[in-house]
């Protein structure tokens, strides 16, 4: 097997381990976007995908789920939610820090109502980004991953298949951005405790 | 079979990761605007090669990649490649490594770029194309250029593209022709030794107009040997160097001091460097008989800033180089 296809064959099975934890939100509304069980039960998705009403969490193999919103942090656009039964596994974190510029980064999402697209880029560097809420300035992660609207809350990760990122502002045709895992994490924690 | 791919994804990560890193040693930003800063990239240890468009005051900072700042001036430029180069007023710069090999179509690449404190930046693309001259709107001539598809985050002009393995295939604009365009290092690296010589590149100046054509087997038989096309003379400026030197119209020019020509690139290529201001031997055809002319080769002027079509403005306006076209109205010059 040449070069090329080997990593045609690395990649597709990289998108097919990671694919089950990715999971379609739907806001009530008619509006959906993507989301990312972090651990089992827990889905972590763009706060701006949420509306009032109840959400509908769509997994994987079909089943549709009722999740209820445990925490939303609207500075970061995340949020939090859960689903009734611990559904699905713990996704590996890579600390965004340690990953450095240049790295290959896969996103997952459903763009433009695309269900279960990928793409493939490198990580840009960081932007930062002014906020109304109290940290004021937040680091995003930059990527030239092509996202669209409905990529919102779908994971960005690395090669090794660990999540990175939570795509969130997608800017429009050249800037993708998106939130760093650890803050994922911390809300997780904080909404768990 | 699994485990072994997932580490070859891994390690192509790795060595994306790290030919970024060998790049970005040598991408400084130059902050010489009021606007977003550009990047830049050490030509030599104290010289800093960037995109003539981004320079746009005199006060002009580089901030190295280990974020120590540097002042520096302008000490040429070449607006018709879009280059300028830097001397940096005190320490040293580290130098850009270039690829020994030709870009190639399809090729992975890398742009990079230092536009602020958020250090360095990155997008992958493959070359999509690497075209022929292009005349550009300043009236300049860009011998070869690269085009790619990667994303060019906006402060990415003056840096470098780079292969898989870090090194410099050429160097980013969008300022040249309005779209992002890459120019080959080599032709970077000429420009740039031309601008630390004498500040400038000089540009040779004919005065005619041509338009390539085929030869016949008689003509060739003139010239004694296989020539396919040479250049048929349309138009002659007055006073020019090709008008004192005797050309007509209707000469067929097929070769210049020595070289054979066979199209209008041919001919541009020539006339850049050494050339200017020296007698050369031009080959024409002439009817049925073959002619040496001696001519020697004026000083191409470059565009003053009026002239540039289709950019309008200048610094009486407030604003440089704002690319309008040209059915825009009166009021937005």
């Amino acid at each position: 097997m040449g070069l090329p296809a080997a990593v045609d064959a690395a990649l597709g099975a990289l998108v097919e381990q990671v694919i089950p934890c990715v999971v379609q939100v739907w806001n009530g509304r008619g509006g959906f976007g993507a989301g990312l069980i972090w651990r089992p039960g827990i889905v972590i998705t763009s706060a701006h995908l949420l509306a009032p009403g109840a959400h509908r969490v769509i997994l994987w193999t079909g089943e549709a789920l009722p999740a209820e919103v445990v925490g939303v942090d609207a500075e970061i656009d995340l949020a939090v939610l859960r689903l009734p039964r611990p559904e699905g596994q713990a996704i590996p974190v890579r600390e965004p820090g340690t990953l450095p510029v240049g790295s290959l980064v896969l996103a997952l999402g459903h763009p433009w109502g695309d269900r279960y697209a990928a793409s493939l880029g490198v990580f840009s560097g960081w932007v930062l980004a002014r906020t109304r809420g109290p940290r004021g300035i937040l680091r995003l992660l930059r990527t030239d991953a092509i996202l669209a609207p409905g990529n919102s809350g779908g994971p960005l990760l690395d090669m090794g298949g660990r999540v990175v990122g939570i795509s969130t502002m997608v800017v429009g045709g050249d800037q993708s951005l998106a939130v760093p895992a650890d803050l994922a994490e911390a809300l997780v924690q904080k909404v768990s405790r | 079979m699994d485990r072994e791919a997932r580490n070859l994804l891994v390690a192509l990560s790795e060595a994306m990761a790290e030919a970024v890193a060998r790049g970005a040693a040598a991408t400084v930003t130059v902050d010489a605007r009021d606007r977003l800063p550009a990047t830049g990239v050490g030509y030599a240890a104290d010289l800093v090669l960037t995109a003539d468009h981004v320079v746009e005051r005199e006060e002009i900072r580089i901030v190295l990649p280990d974020g120590r700042e540097r002042s520096a001036v302008r000490i040429g430029r070449d607006p018709s490649t879009d280059l300028a180069l830097l001397r940096v007023m005190e320490g040293s710069v580290p130098i850009l490594e270039i690829a020994e090999r030709e870009p190639r179509v399809g090729q992975l690449v890398l742009a990079l770029g230092r536009p602020g404190a958020e250090g360095i930046q990155a997008s992958l693309g493959v070359i999509s194309a690497i075209g022929g001259a292009l005349r550009t709107p300043w009236g300049g001539w860009l011998e070869r250029y690269i085009r790619t598809d990667v994303t060019m985050y906006p402060g990415f002009s003056g840096g470098p593209l780079i292969d898989t393995e870090g090194r410099a295939l050429g160097i980013n604009t969008s300022g040249l022709v309005g779209i992002p365009l890459t120019i080959p290092i080599r032709l970077a690296w000429r420009v740039a030794e031309a601008l630390a010589q004498e500040g400038r590149v000089r540009r040779g100046y004919l005065g005619v107009r041509t338009q390539a054509v085929p030869l016949a087997p008689a003509q060739q038989e003139r010239l004694g040997r296989a020539q396919g096309r040479g250049l048929l003379i349309v138009g002659i400026e007055e006073g020019s160097p090709a008008a004192q030197g005797g050309l007509r119209v209707g000469d067929i020019l097929t070769g210049f001091h020595g070289q054979p020509v066979e199209d209008p690139e041919d001919l541009q290529a020539r006339l850049m460097g050494e050339v200017v201001g020296r007698a050369v031997e031009l080959e024409v055809l002439r009817g049925e008989e073959r002619r040496i002319l001696t001519v020697v080769v004026g000083e191409r002027r470059e565009a003053r800033e009026e002239e540039r079509w289709p950019f309008r403005g200048g610094p009486r306006w407030g604003f440089r180089r704002r690319w309008m076209p040209p059915w825009a109205p009166w009021w937005s010059r």
